[in-house]
């Protein structure tokens, strides 16, 4: 595919980007979807109060806002150039690229935890209140379970977006996949190829994390779910007709 | 009074003392009081939009009153913060559309209160659960999901999900209103059966057979007001009232056999 002289040297290079890149992604989906569900469950624990003004809520609300409208790039500047120089703290730029796309990608995945949350119908919480559970109870033994997977579809479109975003790494210098193919491409002066392997990597890394998300949403989905409960007793059942047939 | 009126002895399981209620302009109670007695089974009928829904929730707290005084069991229901959470360990309810959680398995469904609220060991919790299966009639489906169930089935679950926290109240909301026909009966047939165990009802029915079989009291509202009160026998076969009147005719004009 590329020049043989310059083999195996690139796909050397090649690697070591595509692994940091593996390596980012997987950070920044566990860290966004961490700051999704509990500021998202923090969040919708405050709404279910009878008060009318919630403090978690108003935090969470400023918390979005702020994060959802700095565009990522712009964090990753602020927290590996900005904070170093305003105060005495050194920000490698690893943790600096997980942290600022897990924060950006983080403050939309609370919109999706709770937007996931608050589709639980409203008879399900009145059943809650009216057996006496409080709100704690509710939301982890009856809200919860039902909400979360109501987020999956759109929460694995963000895990997407914040994979693809570790591409912006490469503004702060880490050596991740994008970076890697641009060195290459300065080395063998080839565009097209480079960037069309690099949109290959990119894809099929991707396409893992689509198949992660909709396996999850079949893997809480109802009909697994029942199989599962039965499936101890179903299989009871089956050894049970097994060794009735054998004494026979 | 006869005798055995015990409203001179006992005070009532739940009073209303000039309840009112708005929803921004709309008057959705409108100067209620009333007294039910412990033990006593209690019907509340009456036209759509006329509160009966509203009264009932506002027992356990599910809707908050504007004006007045509700106490249920003693407790005044905005007396102190933790009023609601005790009034509704002692007060069940069966919606109209069954609201069972889909996630949960049947007998899951209805330990998870006595478990998490009244603290009671799972073993112990899972008996009492399977005594309240067996009593409505759905002993062998305690591992079924609720999407697995009929409508009719799923309304009994919710009533034994509703008991298993012993409460001495229930409060039915038009428990068989979103039932197949044929489903119907399997359900009352529960819920007279509770009646006779001296737990205090209040059911918002439009089953007039069955208000007439089961009430000691019959309750018909109108325009967020009770218009009447009476034992069935005398509000549903000689009404006083034109709104009562009206209804029963409405409803009877409804089943043609």
């Amino acid at each position: 595919m590329f020049n043989s002289q310059y083999w195996p040297d690139v796909w050397i290079l090649i690697s070591r980007g595509f692994v940091l890149t593996i390596v980012l992604s997987i950070a920044v989906v566990i860290g966004s979807s961490v700051i999704g569900v509990t500021l998202g469950l923090s969040s919708h624990y405050g709404r279910m109060s009878t008060k009318k003004y919630s403090l978690s809520n108003t935090l969470v609300t400023v918390f979005v806002r702020i994060f959802r409208s700095v565009p990522p790039l712009v964090l990753l500047f602020l927290l590996y150039f900005g904070i170093p120089s305003a105060f005495d703290i050194q920000f490698d730029a690893l943790p600096a690229a997980i942290l600022g796309i897990s924060l950006f990608y983080g403050a939309y995945m609370i919109e999706v935890v709770r937007s996931g949350l608050e589709s639980v119908p409203v008879g399900e919480v009145e059943a809650c209140k009216a057996l006496g559970l409080n709100r704690g109870q509710s939301l982890r033994f009856v809200i919860f379970p039902q909400g979360i997977r109501l987020s999956l579809p759109a929460g694995t479109g963000l895990w997407i977006g914040a994979a693809k975003d570790t591409a912006l790494a490469t503004g702060i210098g880490l050596f991740e996949l994008t970076t890697a193919m641009m060195t290459v491409r300065q080395i063998t002066l080839s565009s097209w190829n480079v960037f069309g392997v690099a949109a290959v990597l990119y894809f099929g890394l991707n396409f893992g994390f689509s198949r992660l998300g909709s396996g999850l949403e079949r893997l809480l989905g109802e009909d697994r779910r029942i199989a599962r409960a039965q499936g101890e007793k179903a299989s009871r059942g089956r050894e049970f007709a097994k060794s009735r047939k054998g004494s026979t | 009074m006869t005798i055995l009126d015990r409203s001179d002895q006992d005070p009532p399981a739940i009073a209303f003392e000039h309840v009112w209620k708005r929803f921004g302009d709309n008057v959705v109670l409108r100067d209620v009081t009333l007294d039910v007695h412990a033990g006593e089974t209690v019907a509340i009928i009456g036209p759509s939009g006329s509160g009966k829904s509203t009264l009932l929730r506002t027992i356990n707290g599910l809707v908050t009153h504007d004006e007045g005084r509700i106490i249920v069991d003693g407790v005044d229901l905005v007396a102190a913060n933790d009023s609601v959470a005790t009034i509704r360990r002692h007060v069940g309810m069966v919606f109209q559309q069954f609201n069972l959680f889909p996630h949960l398995s049947v007998i899951d469904n209805i330990i998870l209160a006595p478990m998490r609220v009244g603290r009671v060991p799972k073993a112990e919790a899972t008996l009492s659960a399977r005594k309240l299966l067996e009593r409505v009639g759905l002993a062998d489906l305690e591992h079924r999901f609720p999407s697995q169930l009929s409508g009719g089935q799923q309304q009994r679950v919710a009533i034994a999900r509703a008991l298993a926290t012993k409460p001495d109240i229930l409060l039915f909301d038009e428990p068989t209103s979103a039932l197949d026909p044929e489903m119907v009966g399997e359900v009352l047939a529960v819920i007279l059966d509770l009646a006779r165990t001296g737990v205090t009802l209040c059911v918002v029915t439009h089953e007039l057979n069955f208000a007439k079989k089961m009430a000691d009291k019959v309750v018909v509202m109108d325009d967020g007001g009770i218009v009447e009160i009476g034992p069935p026998s005398k509000v549903l076969e000689s009404p006083d009232h034109e709104t009562t009147i009206r209804f029963l005719k409405a409803l009877s004009g409804g089943e043609s056999s």
